[in-house]
């Protein structure tokens, strides 16, 4: 569970404070599928990225499943994202070179996760998104929405149960794009991960089932989807 | 298990550059390792010839030995000096060739207060305490653990033309590599300690009246003595000391120990710098070499590293894997001169190989570390100053523009 409190972010530009997030609060639940809109600038990576503790924030609370998330330090945070949080992104942040077994693996070398274990488990994600026949390809050798398969493959690996999703179809047409979003659906519906999708688009954050907009750092609206 | 497989993984594209840094350290570790270890020879030959206690004295020699008539009459003018009151005692360079159970040895007989002082605690048996039945004599040249310390040994002389046998206790044993002390070198040209050792095999014999009896004495050896040291009395005057250097000067080469102690000692300095610049100089060139090439690797892997910690790794891993690629060179280098170093040490201290005038201490492995340490620390420095304010987020929206 994700419980943000009166969340503020300011940045540096020049010599002005420019104010990202503006008392932002919200609660998400397990099992959650919750798109995050807005304009360009709006706040939504800002505040993907604090949930998902790859950034710090100036004032207000942040508790995921119980823990304070203000006080930890790096190498708690580090173990977060590499147990509890997986990330897709819309460049796909996939070691192009490596192939596909290496970067899902990648994951697990900073996790508890047994050296042992760490191919089948990895193979085995792989298989589940879709990619069975491609586990010794080199990513860049893949389409787009095969690298993005990777990307969610990889999210998943090390027993992550949330999976922040930015702008996932950003770099890929509108059937590949559907297909990914379909994969997040099935694995929202059908193995309980809570799927936190931010996006522009308004088609793509029909596959959610709540959605929060954000303009200039606040949250405008929360609106559960009917489906 | 991970950690290491991740390591190895991590050096991929890199093992060429990561193979000419071993190279350029290791060539600096054995340019610095040569240096040390000449410089531990000659600091060695300093002490020893300090410790031995001649400080005052003069050393005198025959730089004609082959003129029998200078011989002679450096004999009588030593002979004379001897029962001067301002010379406490001189020592002579006594020896003559003989044979050790079989084994061609060249047999020295040593002034027991000056050479004990000079060698130490010997690191197999001692001196002899003199309270023993036979003559006890040390060995030089001989593989320590080879030696018969404690055992009784046949030496083979020729006296009067004849080859007689005694039999004589082997008491100690002199570490190796020998430095045996010779005095039988001159240089007009700042004469220093280093140039009074040698290294062959030599049987040190106690010149004592024991010996004599045993042997008889200098004349009935045949030793022909054309080398030496003057030890003065404490109560000798300079104009005392004046007229022995001046008498011993019409038949010798005179020099003062005072000198030489002094000139070594300048010597032992200068070897330190002078020898020691070249593997500072590769040293500088090294470090410059890491830093580069880790501000390069550091660039290079600026957006994998992103990658890494958006999937959980932490700042300080990153750090210590880019820290540990980078200086695993380095690090193999250093193990690699430890165990040559600790090698090279117990060859030689067995005496089964040595190189000329090269002693291997433990300061060859001490300054085989400290150098690699110095290396690591500047890339520790390069590593940490340039992720210090690394941000994944930075590097990936860098790469969405």
């Amino acid at each position: 569970m994700i419980e943000l409190k009166r969340i503020n972010k300011y940045y540096k530009t020049g010599k002005n404070m420019f104010q990202a997030l503006k008392d932002v609060s919200l609660t998400i639940d397990d099992g959650e599928f919750v798109s995050i809109m807005g304009q360009s600038g709006a706040g939504k990576s800002t505040l993907m990225h604090i949930i998902g503790t790859l950034d710090d924030f100036d004032s207000g609370s942040y508790m995921l499943d119980g823990e304070l998330v203000n006080t930890m330090k790096d190498k708690k945070k580090s173990l977060l994202r590499s147990s509890k949080i997986g990330f897709v992104m819309q460049d796909f942040a996939l070691i192009n070179h490596e192939t596909v077994l290496y970067n899902v693996m990648l994951p697990m070398y900073f996790s508890n996760v047994k050296y042992s274990e760490m191919k089948k488990i990895a193979i085995d994600k792989i298989m589940h998104v879709g990619l069975g026949d491609q586990v010794t390809k080199k990513v860049n050798q893949l389409s787009g929405g095969q690298k993005q398969r990777v990307a969610i493959a990889r999210a998943l690996v090390a027993g992550a149960s949330m999976i922040l999703a930015d702008e996932p179809t950003g770099q890929l047409d509108s059937n590949t794009g559907k297909e990914i979003m379909e994969l997040l659906k099935t694995l929202n519906e059908e193995d309980g991960i809570t799927v936190i999708l931010v996006t522009h688009d308004l088609s793509i954050s029909e596959y959610s089932r709540r959605r929060i907009v954000l303009s200039d750092g606040k949250i405008v609206s929360d609106e559960k989807l009917e489906k | 298990m991970k950690k290491i497989s991740l390591f190895f993984r991590n050096m991929k594209g890199n093992v060429l550059l990561l193979v000419i840094l071993f190279i350029t350290v290791s060539i600096m570790q054995l340019i610095l390792n040569y240096s040390v270890s000449g410089y531990l020879y000659y600091n060695r030959s300093n002490i020893m010839f300090s410790r031995a206690g001649l400080d005052g004295g003069i050393y005198y020699i025959n730089i004609t030995p082959y003129d029998q008539s200078t011989v002679d009459k450096l004999g009588e003018i030593v002979e004379e000096l001897e029962k001067d009151e301002a010379v406490e005692k001189i020592i002579k360079n006594k020896y003559f060739s003989c044979r050790l159970n079989m084994e061609l040895f060249q047999a020295v007989l040593y002034d027991e207060d000056v050479y004990q002082k000079m060698y130490g605690k010997l690191p197999y048996g001692d001196w002899g305490s003199g309270d023993e039945e036979q003559v006890c004599a040390v060995v030089a040249g001989v593989m320590p653990q080879n030696a018969p310390v404690g055992k009784t040994a046949k030496l083979g002389v020729s006296i009067d033309n004849k080859i007689e046998q005694f039999d004589i206790m082997i008491s100690g044993v002199i570490s190796y590599p020998p430095m045996v002390f010779d005095m039988s070198y001159y240089s007009s040209v700042n004469m220093t300690a280093d140039k009074f050792f040698d290294s062959r095999s030599v049987l040190y014999l106690p010149d004592n009246e024991k010996t004599k009896a045993l042997f008889g004495d200098a004349e009935t050896m045949g030793m022909e003595m054309y080398a030496g040291i003057v030890l003065f009395d404490d109560n000798a005057t300079p104009e005392e000391r004046k007229a022995v250097s001046d008498k011993l000067d019409q038949y010798s080469e005179v020099l003062e120990i005072d000198d030489i102690i002094s000139n070594t000692k300048h010597l032992v300095k200068e070897k330190l710098l002078v020898t020691t610049s070249l593997p500072m100089y590769l040293l500088v060139i090294s470090i410059l070499g890491y830093m580069s090439i880790c501000v390069i690797t550091i660039y290079r892997k600026k957006y994998d590293y992103s990658n890494y910690q958006i999937i959980g790794c932490s700042k300080r891993s990153i750090m210590t894997l880019t820290v540990l690629q980078i200086s695993f060179p380095a690090i193999l280098s250093m193990a690699l001169f430890v165990c040559l170093m600790s090698v090279l040490r117990s060859l030689s201290q067995k005496g089964i190989y040595t190189l000329p005038n090269l002693i291997f201490g433990y300061e060859n492995i001490l300054v085989s570390v400290l150098a690699t340490v110095i290396v690591i620390l500047s890339i520790v420095l390069v590593t940490y100053y340039m992720l210090k304010s690394f941000s994944p987020l930075q590097e990936l929206r860098k790469m969405e523009k």
